[in-house]
């Protein structure tokens, strides 16, 4: 008689995350992209900050009508709260980088 | 992606090399959640067994009465557990405890969960020896060892990818400790505001470190002391961003302190007044920082500290009150343990009455 077991890893809450988000078959003239700082650096490690001022420059050669969104988070490990989110409500992508 | 797992085993003898090959523990050997028996841990809980208990970070898997049941079948924990790992599962998914954060960092930290009250006695819990790695005791070890497989099973807490954390922590296997009732203060769950019989709190803290009384006579400020230079270390994520700490008397220190008289806010009082470092000590002039001027200032200190001065003392906390005091341990010699935290960050401590099934 076979013995009957229960998968102790659950449902997901979300999609399955190794399943790709479709990509934009065409972009529009003016599109609107954010980069979300982890947090702001303190003279410490690498800097996020300047290296998402190089993936604008280089989206603005290949779209220049790109709108930047740009804030950092005020601790590295916290989420982001609802107030600093809503500043990307409009992006069509955002931008992050782990640690600093 | 999540391979699927059998609904059922013809031979139990195959249950251990498939929870290996389906990466359902961490690499001690766990039971088979058989159906019979997750189905009486789902009675013993009082809830329906799709009650959602929490989600759990970062796969953000549902932890259901059920799931949860099932990862405490493999921990063998007893119905009479459930509602105490159910319980520390929902604190721990408070928002000011930053779950995601803390089982992603690279910080050694993992949840603590702390069982206060008339709880303790009812489940026979461990107080004393070896209270830090279960006492040799079934519910401790149970407790513990379910809430780590529900992190690592729902959650997929798996080391290098995605758990970032640099060293590890030997309290990941079964982290779970409980009060003393031989303690002369009310019990911590009541000295965090919670007005019922027994209470769960998880904090997230650092494996601990233990505190002897060498050399110390019997003034309580001077064992204090002993107990406040290893909070206010150098390179602790509290030396540096302050956030909370678990400070565990043993009960023979707590009675000591007591018959001096001090209750736990004193020493709360006591351990904020010395647990400090010069800031001078604790941020050398360098390269990082060639000046006192503020734009080498850590934001995230309040404003009281004098970041002008290297000589401010600094606390490891902001107030007596994020020092977290309880008493545990063997009734032998006196002796304190203290926990760091990650700081600033996250895992501050939560504390949630017990529910029973009606």
């Amino acid at each position: 008689m076979p013995y009957d077991l229960v998968d102790p890893r659950g449902k997901l809450n979300r999609p399955d995350p190794s399943a790709p988000t479709p990509r934009l078959g065409t972009i529009p003239e003016r599109i609107e992209i954010g980069f979300l700082i982890n947090e702001i650096s303190r003279q410490t490690g690498p800097d996020f900050t300047r290296y998402s001022f190089v993936i604008e420059d280089v989206l603005r050669e290949r779209h220049p009508h790109v709108d930047v969104v740009r804030d950092a988070k005020p601790v590295l490990s916290r989420p982001a709260d609802q107030a600093l989110l809503d500043k990307y409500r409009d992006c069509r992508g955002v931008v992050t980088g782990l640690a600093k | 992606m999540t391979v699927s797992m059998p609904t059922e085993l013809d031979d139990l003898r195959e249950w251990t090399e498939l929870s290996y090959a389906l990466r359902l523990t961490d690499g001690l050997p766990v039971a088979p959640p058989l159906r019979e028996v997750v189905d009486v841990l789902v009675a013993g809980s009082g809830r329906a067994a799709d009650d959602l208990v929490a989600v759990i970070p970062p796969r953000d898997g549902r932890a259901t009465v059920e799931v949860v049941a099932a990862n405490a079948a493999m921990a063998g924990a007893l119905p009479e557990h459930m509602p105490v790992i159910i319980t520390a599962l929902e604190a721990m998914s408070a928002p000011e405890h930053n779950l995601r954060g803390l089982l992603l960092t690279t910080h050694p930290c993992w949840p603590l969960v702390i069982v206060s009250g008339g709880e303790v006695q009812r489940l026979g819990m461990a107080t004393a020896e070896q209270v830090f790695s279960g006492g040799g005791n079934r519910a401790n070890v149970a407790i513990g060892r379910a809430v780590k497989l529900v992190l690592w099973n729902v959650g997929g807490t798996f080391p290098g990818e995605p758990v970032k954390e640099v060293f590890g922590h030997p309290g990941r296997f079964a982290y779970c400790i409980a009060e003393s009732a031989d303690s002369p203060w009310e019990p911590f769950h009541r000295s965090r505001g919670l007005d019922a019989p027994s209470g769960v709190t998880v904090f997230s803290c650092d494996a601990p470190m233990t505190v002897t009384m060498w050399g110390c006579d019997d003034e309580p400020r001077n064992r204090l002391a002993q107990a406040a230079d290893a909070m206010s270390v150098r390179g602790s994520n509290n030396t540096h961003t302050m956030g909370e700490m678990l400070v565990v008397f043993s009960p023979s220190e707590a009675r000591h302190l007591a018959a001096c008289g001090y209750g736990r806010a004193e020493v709360q009082q006591t351990l904020f007044e010395q647990a400090r470092r010069r800031i001078g000590a604790i941020r050398p002039r360098g390269p990082l920082r060639p000046d006192n001027s503020p734009e080498h200032w850590y934001s995230w200190w309040p404003a009281w500290v004098d970041q002008s001065d290297d000589d401010t003392l600094v606390p490891v906390v902001a107030k007596p009150e994020d020092i977290h005091v309880m008493v545990a341990g063997a009734d032998s010699i006196p002796w304190i343990v203290v926990c760091h935290s990650w700081g600033h960050l996250g895992g501050f401590a939560i504390t949630r009455p017990i529910r029973h099934p009606a």
